[in-house]
C-alpha cells in the first residue's frame, strides 16, 4: 500500500511537472465535488430520490483521461490531451450539456502499465469520474480493462487500434479507431491494387501493436497470391536502425509496409536515405502526423500512410476544429493526434445529450450505441449497436507532398 | 560481400559510439574505483548544451566544443565537490556509486524539467552522399563516427604515453598506493580522469544524437552499451574497452543482418555473457585480485 501511495505521489507529481497540461484542467473553476468525505461506494437508502451517479452533480460532468504527458510517447499524448481539452472547454464555454459543464481531469502515465492502473485507480476511487475516456496505448490500456468493467466505468474511444477493446464484446468498452487487423487488411488491397507493388517487405515492431497489423497485411498479401519478400521486425528499445535498412535494401522490394511508431519510423527513413534506398513507402496511421515530417526531414518526402479523420491541416471539414485549438491552445498546431481526440470529444459530447439531462451510465452507454451511420464530419460515418462497438471501418491514403500530408484517396472499406 | 562490408561498417560505426562511452567509464573506473552510473545522462545533459548553443545560432564546431568543455566542466565539479568530499568522509566504494546513481536520476528529471520530453532533431553532423569501399558503399556518418573513435583513442593513448599528467595517471590507474607514496597529487588525478571521462561520454553523445533523437531518456541504451563493452572488454583495460566496443558493434549487426533483426540485441549480450562465462576478467582485462 504504502509503494502505490508513492507511486501514485510520483505520478501526481509528474503530472504536476508537465508544463503544457495541468492536470485538471477545466475552462470555468467548478464547485469542487459533494463530498468531503469519503462517499461509501452504494448509496446508503435515504428520502433524496434518485440514486447518485458517480462523476455528475448538478452542473458538473467528470470525465477522466489517461495519456503520456512525460516520457518518450509524450509527443503523442500532449496533442492527444489537447484537442480533447479545447472541445470540452469550448463546449463549456457555450454552456454545457443539459446545463452541466465538463470538468475533464488528466492523467500521466508516462506510457507505462504500472502507472495506468494507479492513475486508472485515482480517477475512479478518488475522482470518481463518470467514464475514462481516450486512454493512450494497446499495453496500457489492457492493463485497466478488467478493473473498469469489474468497477463499471465506461472506457470510450481508446486511443490504440487493437483488436482488443471490441474483441470479445464488452459492454462499458467503446474503440473508435480503425482496428490494426482491419488497417492492415485495407492496406494489403491499396498496396497490390493502387500502388501496383509486387515485391512487398513489412518493417514492423515487435510487439502487440506491430504484429497484429504486420500479421493481417501479410495474410491479406497471401490472399491474393503475394508472399512478402522480407520480415524486418525490431525491438521497442531499439536506436539504431542501419542494419534494419540493410536488410530491407538486400530484399529489394518495390514497396515496404511500416508498422511502427516514430522515432524507428522517423531512423529508419533517414538511414534509407543515406544507403539510397528509395521503395515506396506505405505506413500505418498512427505515424501520420506532422512530427513524422518533422523527426525524418526530406526523408519522409513521397511516403503514403492511413488516416481515419480528414486532413487536419486543409480540409473545410476540420475549420472548427482548428479555430478551437487555436484559441484555447494558439502554439498547438493541428495535427493527426489532437484533431482525433477533438473527434472523440464530439462523439462523447453527442451521446451525452442524447442520453438526456437525468444522466446515467446506462444511458450514456445505450446513447453511444444508438449512434449510427454517425459523423460530425471529421471522421467518415460509423454506427455502434448493442452488440458491437468497434468504431470506424474506414480509412483514407494520404502522402507527403512538398512536407505536407495530403490526401491522395477517399475514405474506403471493406 | 557488398552486404558483409556495409553490415561490419554499420556495426564498426556503432561500436566507435559504445568504445566512446566504455573508454570514459573505464577511465574513472580505473583511476577512482567508482562505476559511473550517471555516465549515459551527463552525455545526455552535454549534448543539451549542444543543443542549446546551436538553437542559439554558435557555429557548429564551437557549439560542439563548448558541450564536450561542460561535458569535462561536469565530470570535475561531480569528482571534486561531492566524490572528493564524500570520500574524504571514509564513504565506501558502494556509496560513491549510489551517489552517481542519483545524480543521474537528478540530471534525467532536470533535464526534463529544463527541456521537456518532446524528442528533438539533432543535426546531422557530416552528409553528403556515401563513399565507395570497392564493391560496398558506406555512409559518411559512419566513417566519421568510427574515424572519430579510432582518433580520440590514439590522442588518449598519446596522452597516457607522453605528458607527465597522463604518466601520473596510467601510475594511480596501475598502482594507486605506490602513485601516492611517490608523491603524485590523487585530488588532481581524479579530477583529471573525471573531466576527461564524461567529455569521452558528451562525444559519444553527440555523435550519437543525429541518429537516436535527443530526449532525456535518449541515452540509455547507449550507456548499457558502454557498460557492455567495458565489461567484454575487461572494465580495467583502456584498448579494451575500444575492442570490446567494435565487438559488440560488430556482432550486433552481423545478428541483425544474418540471423534475425529482432534478435540483434538480444542475442549480442547472450555471447557477452558466454564469452564472460568463460573469461570472467573480459578479454583483455586482468584478475583484479590485487585491488582490495
Amino acid at each position: 500500500m504504502k509503494g502505490f501511495r508513492l507511486l501514485l505521489l510520483i505520478a501526481l507529481g509528474l503530472a504536476a511537472c508537465a508544463p503544457a497540461a495541468p492536470p485538471t484542467p477545466t475552462a470555468t473553476p467548478v464547485p469542487a465535488p459533494p463530498s468531503p468525505t469519503p462517499v461509501p461506494p452504494t448509496p446508503a437508502p435515504s428520502p433524496t430520490p434518485a440514486p447518485r451517479v458517480p462523476g455528475v452533480t448538478a452542473d458538473t460532468i467528470r470525465l477522466g483521461m489517461i495519456c503520456a504527458l512525460s516520457g518518450p510517447v509524450s509527443t503523442i499524448g500532449k496533442p492527444l490531451a489537447r484537442g480533447m481539452e479545447a472541445y470540452f472547454r469550448w463546449i463549456n464555454d457555450q454552456g454545457g450539456i443539459h446545463g452541466r459543464k465538463i470538468q475533464l481531469i488528466i492523467e500521466d502515465d508516462q506510457y507505462n502499465p504500472a502507472n495506468t492502473v494507479a492513475a486508472a485507480k485515482k480517477l475512479v476511487e478518488q475522482d470518481e469520474v463518470f467514464a475514462i475516456v481516450r486512454p493512450l496505448g494497446t499495453a496500457t490500456t489492457a492493463a485497466i480493462l478488467d478493473y473498469t468493467i469489474e468497477k463499471g466505468v465506461p472506457v470510450v474511444g481508446v486511443a490504440s487500434g487493437s483488436s482488443l477493446w471490441s474483441r470479445p464484446f464488452k459492454k462499458t468498452v467503446f474503440g473508435i479507431q480503425p482496428t490494426y487487423e482491419l488497417e492492415g487488411r485495407l492496406m494489403a488491397r491499396y498496396a497490390v491494387e493502387e500502388l501496383k507493388a509486387k515485391r512487398i517487405a513489412v518493417f514492423y515492431q515487435n510487439d502487440a501493436f506491430g504484429k497484429e497489423g504486420a500479421e493481417s497485411f501479410v495474410a491479406a498479401l497471401k490472399a491474393r497470391g503475394i508472399e512478402p519478400v522480407a520480415m524486418v521486425p525490431y525491438e521497442t528499445a531499439e536506436q539504431d536502425f542501419s542494419a534494419h535498412a540493410l536488410r530491407l535494401q538486400q530484399a529489394n522490394p518495390d514497396l515496404v509496409f511500416v508498422y511502427a511508431i516514430q522515432v524507428p519510423a522517423a531512423s529508419l527513413l533517414k538511414e534509407a536515405q543515406k544507403i539510397g534506398f528509395r521503395p515506396k513507402w506505405l505506413m500505418t496511421y498512427v505515424l501520420a502526423d506532422p512530427i513524422l515530417l518533422a523527426l525524418a526531414g526530406d526523408a519522409a518526402e513521397g511516403v503514403y500512410a492511413g488516416a481515419w479523420l480528414v486532413d487536419p491541416e486543409n480540409a473545410p471539414e476540420a475549420a472548427k476544429y482548428r479555430e478551437v485549438l487555436a484559441k484555447y491552445f494558439p502554439d498547438e498546431k493541428p495535427g493527426g493526434y489532437s484533431i482525433s481526440s477533438y473527434a472523440v470529444a464530439e462523439i462523447i459530447a453527442e451521446a451525452l445529450k442524447r442520453a438526456g439531462p437525468d444522466l446515467t451510465r446506462e444511458k450514456f452507454i445505450a446513447a453511444l450505441e444508438s449512434l449510427k451511420d454517425f459523423t460530425t464530419g471529421l471522421t467518415p460515418s460509423f454506427s455502434y449497436s448493442e452488440t458491437e462497438h468497434q468504431g470506424i471501418k474506414q480509412i483514407a491514403i494520404v502522402q507527403v507532398q512538398k512536407g505536407r500530408w495530403v490526401p491522395v484517396s477517399g475514405f474506403f472499406g471493406e | 560481400m557488398d552486404a558483409l562490408i556495409r553490415y561490419l561498417a554499420g556495426g564498426l560505426s556503432a561500436g566507435a559510439l559504445y568504445g566512446l562511452m566504455a573508454l570514459g567509464l573505464v577511465l574513472i573506473y580505473r583511476a577512482s574505483e567508482v562505476v559511473n552510473f550517471g555516465h549515459g545522462d551527463m552525455a545526455m545533459i552535454s549534448t543539451f548544451v549542444a543543443y542549446t548553443l546551436l538553437q542559439a545560432r554558435w557555429p557548429l564546431p564551437i557549439a560542439l566544443l563548448g558541450a564536450v568543455l561542460f561535458g569535462a566542466l561536469l565530470g570535475a565539479l561531480v569528482e571534486g565537490g561531492l566524490l572528493r568530499p564524500a570520500r574524504h568522509r571514509r564513504a565506501s566504494p558502494l556509496t560513491l556509486v549510489v551517489i552517481t546513481l542519483g545524480l543521474a536520476l537528478v540530471l534525467n528529471g532536470l533535464a526534463g524539467f529544463l527541456w521537456g520530453h518532446e524528442i528533438r532533431t539533432f543535426p546531422t553532423l557530416v552528409s553528403g552522399p556515401p563513399l565507395a569501399l570497392g564493391p560496398a558503399r558506406i555512409t559518411r556518418e559512419q566513417t566519421f563516427n568510427l574515424s572519430v573513435g579510432i582518433g580520440l583513442g590514439l590522442v588518449l593513448y598519446g596522452f597516457l604515453r607522453f605528458t607527465w599528467s597522463g604518466l601520473a595517471l596510467r601510475a594511480v590507474i596501475q598502482n594507486p598506493e605506490a602513485a601516492r607514496l611517490v608523491g603524485i597529487p590523487m585530488d588532481r588525478i581524479f579530477l583529471l580522469a573525471w573531466a576527461m571521462g564524461v567529455a569521452l561520454g558528451a562525444i559519444a553523445g553527440i555523435l550519437a544524437a543525429p541518429l537516436i533523437y535527443l530526449e532525456p531518456n535518449a541515452m540509455l541504451a547507449l550507456l548499457i552499451k558502454g557498460f557492455a563493452a567495458a565489461v567484454l572488454g575487461g572494465m580495467t583495460s583502456l584498448p579494451g574497452a575500444v575492442i570490446g566496443g567494435w565487438l559488440l558493434g560488430v556482432l550486433e549487426n552481423l545478428v541483425a543482418g544474418y540471423i534475425a533483426t529482432e534478435l540483434k540485441t538480444p542475442f549480442a549480450f547472450a555471447l557477452i555473457v558466454a564469452v564472460l562465462a568463460v573469461r570472467p576478467a573480459g578479454l583483455l582485462g586482468r584478475p583484479m585480485a590485487r585491488r582490495v
